[in-house]
């Protein structure tokens, strides 16, 4: 976890044995940490070309939460990520095929089906009727850019100039953990670092007092922890969950009878160290790890009122309550919308990346069967809060810098499944895109007639986290991590993402 | 031999000739009949082995590629050095023999061989009677008594753990709990409480099943089979088959195979030629594959018993005479009752015992992969079929591969574990000696443990590193061995510095250390994980744990509290809901092998250190019915300096408690650090 380090930097210069393992030998006479120091100006000051990457994979390391500058002038310095779990309709949402209403309660037109079935995503079709389910939902056009969206999210409609939508975009298993995984880390197995793990290693953070990567959840995605994990990253850019209710971090209260003589004991805590430390000191003994722990009591200390005093929603006025929906009777929308405001009140403290999910419970939005039962609460639970952050961060402005993203692994069939439920669908789905660079009341890519796959211009996970890292003004090709010899990027070994520059500003 | 029979003596000219002749013929016609492809060299020797060809005699000034020599020591240079290690370092890399001369103090060094070998702390008394015996064997003592500690399996199994990515769960949408997975963490653990050498440690992981004739009958037959265990502890995405996608699933978990195989026995790099070939070792895509084809028939045993053959046959036995019993009841057709009937036999049948299977894995010769070399690594776009094959660079020819058992296993697995422990690897013995070393002193000699290639680091002493790979090799595969013949250098002894870092605890040593020194650490020996309670909230971090199901084995089990406080090893490492307390300190990804623990320092961890329940209920039951002095050597092994004593009294004038003082001494970077 990445609190407070950027002060934690300020006295102390981090032990070598924080660094990442595939440093040259480390602490060894004549290693690459020896050679670069010897040139004097240490980290940051270098700028000579072949010199560079190797810097930048390296100083992430050294110092973990220094604010790095971007590869290039940044359109966006900040990413909330909204994660709808399980797998929304597109077809349902915001891909509107009104061929569905024609074709509803008839077999698949073969030619959609043989299309499909050579691709690599003709499993899509396992465990399917061979059923057209048309839209239970009514669509219309809105605001001046005249995008489709269906009667589920009347609120996020209202904000639909602001949108982007990517209508085709694809992943590479047509199951939820592979698929998230994928999403989140660039892989559909577990093992890689995040995307927001990515961008702290890329970036560092703004908060001087708060971690750079904050995920928000009641439950967590499908496939767990290994989501937002910080995988082969160091540790520091490992993410810190924050609740939206009670305490906001584990371990933050004191127990009470700890609590009252707290500032004596860490007093006393600081002097035994100082003791401590001096016999090491006497021996011309490296001290740096030692220093680091006592200047993280001191950190933990103040820590424990900002995370607080961040946490705490009731601060805000009445109208903004009203805005997010922290008035709504159902407690899922309450809790939904407390942690989009939370996210907001984060990112204007200077946190670089919020992953947060909508999920309430086990299911998500994975409607296999009853897409109407399990479709229309969750809209409900969280359109009025994504739209309240949406305007909030605009009246604001920090939607100019803050990029949005909601997103979920993959989306469904319009074929049937179960008692009128969709299947998931890896071969074509919807997300969009706002704020922070991102160009207004668009839409790009579709799927077929039936919102079944991606035809016109599909776009993989890779090219999305190469937009976003665009966006943060990070090249996507530089921003690796050596492991076991191997530069690992988020998008990949291959080199083979493309960016949509099209739709960023 | 049969045409030299007829050759009558005649002269020597034309002895010699004949001699000649003969030789000719015999060799043409053995030329002739040999079908076997040419035998084509090492990359070193030969330029048309394949991987020569392929990067154009480059790459092969490769350090590790060159067979492990003992170097010579010169007995003129050894002078002044009591060990050959710091000899050796000495004439390493710039090493200044001035760097070891100072050494650790006593308590010091005790301390430290305590946290190295058994992972726990020395006690006041220990430290004391250490002090007290002047004799020179008194440190050759301790260290044998911590060799010989059953805790030291405990400690030394955690680093293997890390290298094989162990967990009890599946991973992926469901992570399963893996009932029997622990059969192996505990195999682990005898194993280096006994010595296993690590030649056998490494050929039971890789084919135990194959070397084992018949059912196991001692333990240590049936930890050849547990070993085996290893090939099934990477992750295992067991909802694939939902979406039709179990192609992927098994190709995933011959990659892993591959990939955790050749990093955690070999330090070879093979994630990086899966989808190409390697940017910058001398591996080929092809390599990857060959090394694949190994695993082509493994399979996941699920009919052998885990129980040893005596327990296995009274189970046997017991069912049989329920068999006999049923028997009658089935064929007795004049029953007037049937559903009586039935009644009484569903009642026997319920008292049969099952058998219990568990995480073992055996060949299935029935399904044979065909391994193909896949473009792009993409299991959908098979290329050429490749058969089982060593690294190329030096081992190009096809590997001899005898099955124990045809009708049982196809013996690619036992090829594969015969080589890397054979002579000819210059792999295994360096890379497992390095990791000894990374653990006694922080940092290996190589860096990089998991890498041995071009882009790893070289070793600071490759004379040093092929020193104690001869040592292990010569001491047969001993690592008991090994680590005695290590820590009985200067060079290990030495103060804080150039070689010995101080080292901030790992999660499982701090959380094991905090429960020793309040004396809350209970021993036990093995068994099933112990699972802490951990809130709802933190449980909600994967959904599927809230939607149990009926083999009970997607949800948390929290175990009795009277089990809470056992060491770390023994806790359970699901893959997709961590321990919130261990995870602040720094506990690795479990999904892939872990070749060094990161370690960070940073705010969470002293909140964890000072607020988290279980801590202060452990700082709490030290201050009991003590004085402060005494917190000091219950808690730190020592005596207070006269200053220490002095801000403490004063400490606890202002009305602060010794819980207080407790906690804060549990927080203190004494404690947090190994010195």
């Amino acid at each position: 976890m990445d609190l407070w380090g950027k002060l934690t930097e300020m006295r102390i210069r981090l032990d070598p044995c924080n660094c990442n393992q595939n440093l040259n030998g480390i602490g060894y006479p004549g290693s690459r940490r020896d050679f670069l120091r010897s040139l004097g100006g240490g980290f940051g000051m270098l700028a000579c070309g072949a010199l560079e990457n190797s810097l930048r994979a390296q100083s992430p390391v050294e110092k973990p939460y220094a604010v790095r500058s971007p590869h290039f002038a940044p359109r966006a310095r900040s990413v909330i990520f909204l994660f709808m779990v399980g797998g929304p309709s597109q077809i349902d949402t915001f891909d509107y095929k009104p061929l569905l209403e024609e074709l509803d309660g008839k077999p698949v037109p073969s030619s959609f089906r043989e299309a499909l079935n050579a691709t690599r995503h003709a499993n899509v079709f396992h465990g399917c009727d061979d059923l057209i389910l048309k839209s239970p939902f009514a669509f219309k056009q809105h605001g001046q850019s005249g995008l489709w969206v269906s009667e589920l999210m009347p609120h996020t409609a209202q904000h639909v100039d602001e949108l982007c939508f990517i209508h085709s975009m694809q992943a590479d298993s047509n199951n939820h953990a592979p698929a998230s995984y994928q999403l989140h880390t660039g892989d559909v197995r577990a093992g890689k670092a995040s995307l927001g793990s990515w961008v702290t290693y890329g970036l560092g953070s703004e908060s001087e007092d708060l971690p750079g990567y904050v995920v928000l959840f009641d439950a967590g995605p499908l496939g767990g922890s290994a989501n937002y994990t910080n995988g082969f990253l160091p540790p520091a850019f490992q993410p810190t969950r924050f609740r939206s209710s009670g305490p906001p971090l584990h371990h933050l209260v004191p127990q009470p009878e700890f609590a009252s003589g707290q500032t004596q004991s860490l007093e006393l805590l600081e002097k035994l160290n100082r003791i401590h430390r001096g016999q090491y000191e006497e021996l011309h003994s490296e001290t740096s790890q030692l220093d680091a722990r006592i200047a993280t009591y001191e950190l933990a200390y103040r820590m424990q009122a900002s995370a607080m005093q961040v946490g705490r929603l009731e601060d805000e006025p009445q109208h903004i309550h009203q805005l997010y929906g922290l008035n709504d009777p159902d407690v899922r929308t309450q809790s939904f919308s407390r942690k989009c405001l939370l996210a907001r009140r984060l990112v204007e403290k200077g946190v670089r990346f919020v992953q947060l999910y909508d999920m309430p419970d086990k299911d998500g939005w994975d409607a296999h069967s009853k897409l109407v039962e399990n479709h229309k609460p969750r809209a409900k639970w969280t359109d009025v809060g994504v739209a309240g952050l949406l305007a909030d961060l605009r009246q604001r402005g920090l939607l100019d810098s803050t990029l949005v993203i909601w997103a979920s692994e993959f989306g469904r069939t319009p074929m049937k499944q179960g008692d009128l439920g969709r299947q998931h669908n890896a071969a074509g789905f919807t997300i969009w895109m706002a704020g922070g660079g991102i160009r207004k009341g668009l839409r790009i890519g579709s799927t077929d007639e039936i919102g079944l796959m991606a035809t016109e211009r599909p776009v993989q996970f890779r090219d999305l986290h190469a937009t976003i890292l665009t966006a943060l003004g990070l090249d996507f090709e530089r921003l690796s991590f050596e492991v076991s010899g191997r530069d690992e990027r988020i998008t990949g070994v291959a080199g083979s993402a493309k960016p949509l520059m099209d739709i960023l500003l | 031999m049969r045409l030299s029979q007829t050759i009558k003596p005649i002269g020597t000219v034309k002895r010699i000739l004949v001699y000649t002749l003969i030789t000719l013929v015999c060799s043409i016609s053995l030329f002739a009949q040999d079908d076997k492809p040419k035998t084509i060299g090492s990359a070193l020797q030969d330029p048309t082995n394949p991987i020569a060809e392929l990067f154009a005699g480059e790459r092969l000034d490769l350090w590790s590629l060159q067979p492990i020599q003992a170097p010579s020591i010169d007995p003129q240079a050894a002078q002044g050095f009591e060990h050959p290690i710091d000899l050796l370092l000495s004439n390493g890399s710039a090493a200044d023999a001035s760097e070891v001369s100072v050494q650790a103090t006593k308590e010091k060094l005790l301390q430290r061989l305590s946290l190295d070998l058994i992972g726990l702390r020395a006690s006041y008394q220990q430290i004391k009677s250490f002090m007290e015996d002047q004799s020179p064997e008194a440190i050759d003592k301790q260290i044998d008594g911590l060799l010989s500690d059953p805790r030291f399996g405990e400690h030394w199994a955690r680093f293997w753990l890390d290298t094989v990515r162990y967990s009890d769960s599946n991973g992926f949408d469901w992570d399963e709990y893996r009932k029997e997975a622990w059969r192996y963490r505990d195999f682990v653990i005898r194993a280096f409480n006994e010595d296993l050498p690590y030649d056998q440690f490494v050929l039971w992981q890789l084919a135990g099943d194959e070397l084992l004739e018949g059912p196991a009958e001692t333990q240590s037959q049936l930890d050849q089979l547990l070993a085996t265990g290893y090939l099934r502890l990477g992750p295992f995405d067991n909802a694939a088959k939902l979406f039709n996608e179990q192609d992927r699933a098994r190709s995933e978990v011959l990659t892993d195979l591959t990939e955790t195989t050749g990093a955690a026995f070999l330090g070879l790099t093979l994630s990086c030629c899966r989808c190409h070939h390697h940017k910058t070792d001398p591996l080929s895509q092809q390599d990857h594959y060959r090394f694949r084809a190994f695993f082509a028939a493994t399979a996941f045993d699920e009919s052998t018993s885990i129980l040893l053959e005596p327990e296995q046959r009274l189970i046997d036995e017991h069912n049989q005479k329920i068999d006999q019993m049923i028997e009658p009841i089935q064929a007795n057709s004049d029953a007037v009752d049937q559903k009586a009937k039935q009644e009484r036999i569903d009642q026997l049948r319920a008292q049969k015992r099952t058998k219990l299977t568990g995480l073992l894995a055996c060949d299935d010769i029935q399904h044979i992969d065909a391994i193909h070399v896949l473009d792009q690594g993409n299991h959908q776009k098979p290329l050429e079929e490749v058969q089982p094959g060593f690294p190329s660079v030096l081992f190009p020819n096809p590997p001899d591969i005898q099955a124990p058992n045809p009708s049982k296993s196809t013996g690619r697995r036992l090829a594969l574990a015969k080589w890397i422990v054979s002579k000819q690897n210059p792999w295994a013995a360096r890379v497992i000696v390095n990791r000894v070393w990374q653990n006694l002193f922080g940092q290996g000699l190589v860096a990089t443990p998991n890498d041995f290639g071009i882009t790893g680091s070289a070793p600071v002493s490759r004379e040093l590193l092929d020193h104690l790979a001869v040592y292990l090799v010569e001491h047969d595969w001993s690592i008991k061995s090994l680590i005695r013949y290590i820590v009985t250098s200067r060079a290990y002894r030495a103060e804080v510095g150039t070689w010995r870092k101080l080292r901030r605890l790992s999660a499982e040593q701090m959380r094991d250390v905090l429960l020793q020194v309040t004396g809350e650490l209970q021993h036990r020996s093995g068994g099933p994980p112990v699972w802490p309670p951990v809130s709802e909230d933190v449980l909600q971090a994967n959904p599927a744990v809230l939607d149990d199901n009926e083999t009970k084995t997607k949800g948390w089990y929290p175990s009795p509290e009277s089990q809470l406080t056992v060491r770390s090893v023994y806790l359970i490492q699901k893959r997709t809901v961590r321990i919130p307390w261990m995870e602040t300190f720094d506990l690795p990804e479990n999904t892939v092998s872990c070749a060094r623990r990161d370690v960070s320092i940073v705010a969470p961890q002293a909140l964890a250190m000072l607020n988290a329940d279980w801590v202060w209920s452990a700082a709490k039951q030290s201050a009991r019915n003590t004085d402060s002095d005494e917190l000091f050597r219950v808690l730190l092994s020592r005596e207070p300096t006269a200053q220490e004593q002095l801000i403490c009294r004063s400490y606890l004038d202002e009305g602060r408690t010794l819980e207080e003082l407790s906690l804060v001494l549990l927080n203190s970077n004494e404690l947090a650090f190994a010195p």
